[in-house]
Formats: structure tokens, sequence, C-alpha cells
């Protein structure tokens, strides 16, 4: 895949993520969690929407490099996403997934 | 209609006929297809008022939402100035290609005025003017980002296309001058509108199932009694959402505008395609009607 590619992949994830995690069902999902497991839930979906923002706004020139050299673990990131949106997935598949593509992420394109 | 000046008015009074319905078949073809394009640009531009709408909207329920997970005053006022800086660079992408659409729609309501025989000088120089206006906004369009690659690596190939001859010589020679570069610039709006057409899905849809938690599902669940407007309330946002996923309509319909171009161009435009057009035109106000029933 070539760095447009790339990008364009990672924002899919991110834009999935979102999708799944804003759903009627994923708030079910979040308010039979334990209190400290929802906080982490919802600090999660916060975390997503503002690297959504910022990644959506990234000047490819700038972050071709990076998305080249964290290639594989974009690829990996594609399918895991794509296995968590299944509504049969689980919370903690779907948290842990959301917690790889922001780990890839944050190589790509500072965060904070 | 046997002597020479029988003959000579008959052809003189078929000529007239001819080139006269002619020019009112041309008028009306630019006409038609300035038209189209202003149902087009007060649909697309309501889209992305829209789009700009459901950004801020998405971001500020996740915001709501994830609050009490950032604990201090300080983690929360960077939160929200980092997402507000962000925003605005959004929002003014949104305002670009607006812009850049009206230019475009003002551009073919002077064509169509230039297409009639009887118009001003004026309108060259004003459908000129109007040109060095779209051309000034183009580049920072094309240079912009937005979701994945710059707008301008989405421009769709320019294709080789003719200029009919035309009786209004100033109609032709605006045509034959300017009519490949306006084309290239109905492609960057497409460009445009492709580009920013996931993430503005991703946006609705976000928005949209929050509204579904905090309006239809969470009364319905553990509310007393429910307020009299839940099943409007469940009906609009469950249509919306339908809608939603069909965000892809202003492409279509940016595209096919441009091919109506093209062939109005070359004298070439048929009814059925400015038909097809305008059908995609009524799916986005289709669109637009059921999003905004949902935003208030």
């Amino acid at each position: 895949m070539d760095s447009a590619d790339l990008q364009a992949s990672l924002l899919d994830q991110l834009n999935r993520l979102i999708v799944k995690m804003t759903s009627p069902e994923w708030d079910v999902t979040v308010q039979s969690m334990p209190d400290k497991q929802q906080k982490q839930a919802q600090k999660q979906l916060l975390l997503l929407q503002q690297s959504r923002r910022i990644f959506s706004n990234a000047q490819l020139e700038e972050i071709a490099a990076d998305l080249t050299a964290n290639e594989p673990a974009i690829v990996t990131g594609q399918k895991a996403v794509q296995a968590s949106v299944d509504s049969f997935a689980t919370a903690e598949t779907v948290l842990k997934t959301a917690s790889a593509v922001l780990k890839t992420l944050a190589k790509v394109v500072p965060l904070a | 209609m046997n002597s020479p000046l029988q003959r000579h008015v008959f052809f003189l009074a078929l000529a007239f006929m001819l080139t006269s319905g002619c020019v009112t078949g041309r008028l009306s073809q630019f006409r038609n297809f300035a038209n189209a394009g202003a149902s087009y640009e007060q649909a697309s531009q309501a889209v992305l008022m829209q789009a700009g709408t459901a950004a801020i909207e998405a971001d500020s329920l996740i915001a709501i939402q994830g609050r009490s997970s950032l604990t201090t005053p300080e983690e929360r006022r960077r939160y929200i100035l980092e997402s507000d800086q962000e925003l605005r660079k959004r929002l003014s992408l949104l305002d670009k290609i607006a812009q850049h659409g009206k230019l475009l729609q003002c551009y073919f309501e002077t064509l169509a005025e230039l297409a009639d025989p009887h118009a001003p000088p004026e309108l060259e120089t004003e459908a000129g003017g109007l040109y060095d206006a779209i051309i000034q906004v183009s580049p920072g369009l094309k240079n912009s980002n937005f979701g994945s690659a710059k707008i301008q690596d989405k421009i769709p190939q320019a294709t080789d296309f003719g200029v009919a001859v035309f009786r209004v010589k100033a109609l032709e020679s605006e045509l034959k001058s300017r009519a490949q570069a306006i084309e290239r610039e109905l492609a960057l709006q497409e460009a445009a509108f492709r580009a920013i057409v996931d993430m503005m899905t991703a946006d609705l849809t976000a928005s949209l199932q929050l509204h579904e938690t905090q309006d239809v599902i969470n009364p319905f669940a553990t509310a007393t009694t429910l307020s009299t407007g839940w099943v409007d309330r469940r009906q609009d946002i469950l249509k919306a959402r339908v809608a939603a996923e069909s965000m892809r309509c202003v492409v279509d319909a940016i595209g096919q505008l441009r091919e109506n171009f093209k062939a109005l161009a070359g004298n070439t435009l048929s009814v059925s395609a400015l038909r097809k057009t305008i059908a995609s035109v009524h799916s986005i106000k289709d669109f637009k009607e059921a999003i905004q029933k949902v935003s208030h």
C-alpha cells in the first residue's frame, strides 16, 4: 500500500471504531460494566475522537514516512477493526483493538 | 410558390424558423443546465452546512459522554480547546468548498444569459470576472487535506471534449476559451465531496446513534411516562440513519453535472441526461430533509 492508502486505511479504522463505540448497542454494553471500566471505555472514546480529528487534518507529506514505517501494524489493525465491529465481538475485544489502533496512530502523528 | 420571389420568401421564412428554433432550443438547454446547477448548488450547500453541524454535534455529544473521564478542569479545558481548533480547520474547508460551488453556479447563470442572442456585451466581462474569482479560490481547495489525501489527488482525470459552433459568438468564444478549465473546476468540486464523504458519514452516524440512545432508548428504558413526541422522534432518527448511508448521492450528482456540462459545450446535452442529474439532486434533497428533521 502507498502512504495515501495507509492514511485512508487508518482513518477508516478510526471511523469504524467511532461508529461502533457510539452505537446504542455499545452504550448498553458500557452501562453493564463496573464503574472503573465504564470510565476507561468513555476515555477511550474521547481519545479516539480526538485522534480522529487530529489525524483527519494531518498533511500526508508530513506523515508519509511514518505511515510506511508502520504499515504492518496498520494492516493488522484493519483486520482487527473489521473483526471488532462485528456485532458478536466482546467489549474487551473492541477496547483492545481501539487501544492498539491508538498506539499505532501515536507513532504516526503527535496526538497531544 | 413557382416564382423565384415566392421561393426566396419561403426559404427565408424556413431559415428564420429553423434558426430561431435552434436558438430557443439552445437557450433552454443552457437555462435548464443552469437550473439543474442551481438546484444542485442549493442542495449541496445545505449538505455542507449539515456536514459542519454533524461534525460539531458528534464531537460535542462524545465530549459530554466522556467528560467525567477527564478528571481535572485543566484536562477538560485542553481537550475542548484542541477540539475547537481542529473543528475550525474542518469548517474552514467546508466553507471553501461552498464558496467555490457558489461561484461556479454564478458562472453557469451568466453562461445561460450569454446564450441569449440579445445578451448585453457586459456579460462577457462578467463571465470572465467570475472565472477569475473561481480560479482564485481553487488552489486553496486543491491543496486542502481532508480525511485522507489532498483533495487534488482525488480529482478525476481530464478527458478531451469539443466545443460546438454556436450562433451566439460571445457564447462560443466563452466556451472555447474556458470550457475545459471550468470542467476541471467541476471535477474539483467532485473531488472535494469525494474526500469529505466518509468522514461526514461517520460523523453523522455517530451523532444520530448518540441521539437515538439519548432521545429514544434511554427514555423508553427508564422514564415513567414517555413524551408525546417520542414516536415522532424515533421515526425521524431511524429514517435519518438510513439516509446517512446515502450521502454519496452528492458525489454522484456533481459527477453527472460535470458530464452534462461537457455535453452542453458540445451541444449534445440530452433531456434524459439532465433528468438523471435532477433525480440525483432530488436524492440530495431527500437526504438533507431527513437529516435536518433530527438536528435542531
